[in-house]
């Protein structure tokens, strides 16, 4: 079992990787589900402007991504350094992989979340207003179930997204092992070095092994929430 | 006493309207693009006017010059859309009782038992919406706005979608509401047969303007129409005796000869046909 034998520094880009997606995906969530209603249900001046921007780290190279969170949000620049003063720094910690992985995914998740919101009727917001719901009880009972779907599978990918991102971190967080080396960077960093393909290939697989059950999880999540809406 | 002052343009169609509805059923008539749902979703607070006021009772629920606007949920009205819009992730009951945690301190206004036993709906309560047929649907539909104790029922052409047996059903609820439970209604519909069956007062709209307003009509003679009998009665005249047992007998533009040993030639009588006795041919 020597092959799958990891080092501190394989176990610590595992671990480290998971919790970049998890924050990632979790601190997304209640801005994308904001972002997705308005793009799909608003209409107000500068929509289209949004919604370039949304989309804008999907179509950018990840590492021009990576190298305008640097130059907006490291030390050196007027937003990080009032924000390294009220105690929150990005740049060189794992805050930012899970920074410039929420980037990174949020297109993809606020993508999913607004289809599904499209998908959905709006007739049934104003039928549950005439039985005297409030908007926010609205959202709350009828609209919030009705695109779970949506939620599920935009979360599921934006936590792939955020496991595989390799340009935008490796340019704003760089590569410390055991800081901000999540599996990716640790696997580009085995490739540098003779003799340790084997290392890189135990990542891979651990890798496949993540993404193989995030995927799995959703179709599982997908089911039951479809079993529960469809259901006789 | 419900007032609608509306004043709105929507591209090349423009609405306006100042009418006065009692209790009772109101319906709007007229044809398509008439400005029915329109009026309607102005009431509901689906659609803001341009200008309007909309005030029932004493209540100002709308009056654009007062900036004054309660927003749809606070309006305590109930709409019955002509599609069900029954929330497909919940069940039929869940459906039925959505409203109930709105009502606050109101008094519920129509029992939970009682209004499922009228619409016939008990059997279906633990179903999903989407294993419900149409007229089911649209039951559960007026079920569930009764049960959210509106004090204004809108109704936009409730059965448009469905077939011959399934609107008879459901003009029998209407009739219901209308005379025991005695709520408001504003029924829109561009169907003569549902404004003969349930209009107390018909509101004819054209165009976005009141083209008249008149007492409904409701069928007087609609319940002797309903009378289902196994003898037909016909009146005719006896012409002449042909014996001591028969007449001839002037019926419906014929002559027949029918057994009988007492009227007398000149004499009006009445004829009784069994329906038993009775064929159906085809034309």
């Amino acid at each position: 079992m020597e092959f799958f034998a990891l080092g501190p520094n394989e176990w610590a880009a595992i671990v480290l990787s998971v919790q970049v997606a998890i924050a990632a995906t979790l601190a997304s969530l209640p801005l994308a589900l904001f972002v997705a209603y308005a793009l799909a249900r608003w209409s107000f001046p500068g929509k289209g402007l949004l919604n370039g921007l949304v989309h804008l780290p999907l179509v950018l190279p990840p590492v021009v991504t990576g190298y305008l969170l640097l130059i907006t949000l490291g030390t050196q620049s007027a937003i990080g350094g009032f924000l390294s003063e009220i105690g929150i720094v990005f740049a060189f910690r794992w805050t930012g992989a899970a920074l410039a992985a929420a980037v990174m995914a949020f297109p993809l998740m606020v993508r999913a979340i607004r289809l599904q919101i499209e998908s959905i009727d709006p007739q049934y917001e104003q039928a549950a207003a005439t039985l005297g719901a409030s908007p926010v009880w609205v959202f709350l009972t009828v609209l919030f179930p009705l695109m779970l779907p949506g939620v599920v599978v935009g979360s599921i990918l934006a936590f792939a997204k955020a496991m595989g991102e390799f340009g935008a971190t490796i340019t704003f967080v760089s590569n410390i092992p055991g800081q901000t080396q999540t599996i990716p960077s640790a696997i580009y960093a085995f490739l540098q070095v003779p003799g340790k393909e084997a290392a890189a290939t135990t990542l891979v697989v651990i890798s496949v092994v993540i993404s193989m059950l995030a995927l799995l999880a959703s179709e599982w999540i997908a089911r039951k929430v479809g079993r529960k809406e469809g259901g006789l | 006493m419900l007032q609608i002052e509306l004043q709105h343009q929507l591209g090349a169609f423009s609405l306006d309207l100042n009418i006065t509805l009692e209790s009772g059923l109101t319906v709007l008539f007229g044809p398509s693009g008439a400005g029915k749902t329109s009026v309607i979703h102005a009431v509901a607070g689906l659609l803001t006017p341009r200008f309007g006021r909309i005030v029932l009772g004493d209540r100002v629920l709308l009056d654009t010059q007062q900036r004054v606007h309660v927003p749809t949920h606070q309006r305590e009205f109930a709409y019955i859309f002509q599609d069900p819009r029954l929330f497909p992730h919940l069940s039929v009951l869940e459906n039925l009782r959505y409203g109930q945690r709105f009502l606050g301190a109101r008094p519920a206004l129509a029992a939970f038992d009682a209004t499922i036993d009228t619409l016939g709906i008990g059997h279906l309560l633990a179903r999903r919406p989407m294993a419900l047929s149409g007229g089911e649907k649209q039951r559960v539909a007026i079920g569930r706005a009764l049960l959210s104790s509106p004090r204004l029922i809108l109704a936009d052409e409730p059965l448009a979608a469905l077939d011959e047996p399934r609107k008879d059903e459901l003009l029998r609820v209407f009739e219901r509401i209308r005379d025991v439970l005695n709520i408001p209604i504003v029924y829109v519909t561009h169907s003569s047969a549902e404004v003969a069956r349930l209009a107390d007062r018909v509101v004819r709209l054209d165009q976005g303007r009141v083209l008249a307003q008149y007492a409904g009509e409701r069928r007087a003679q609609a319940d002797a129409v309903e009378v289902v009998t196994d003898t037909l009665e016909l009146t005719g005249r006896v012409i002449r005796r042909l014996n001591a047992t028969e007449v001839e007998v002037h019926l419906e533009e014929q002559l027949i000869r029918l057994q009988d040993d007492q009227a007398l030639p000149g004499e009006w009588v009445v004829v009784c046909v069994e329906a038993t006795s009775m064929r159906v041919q085809r034309r």
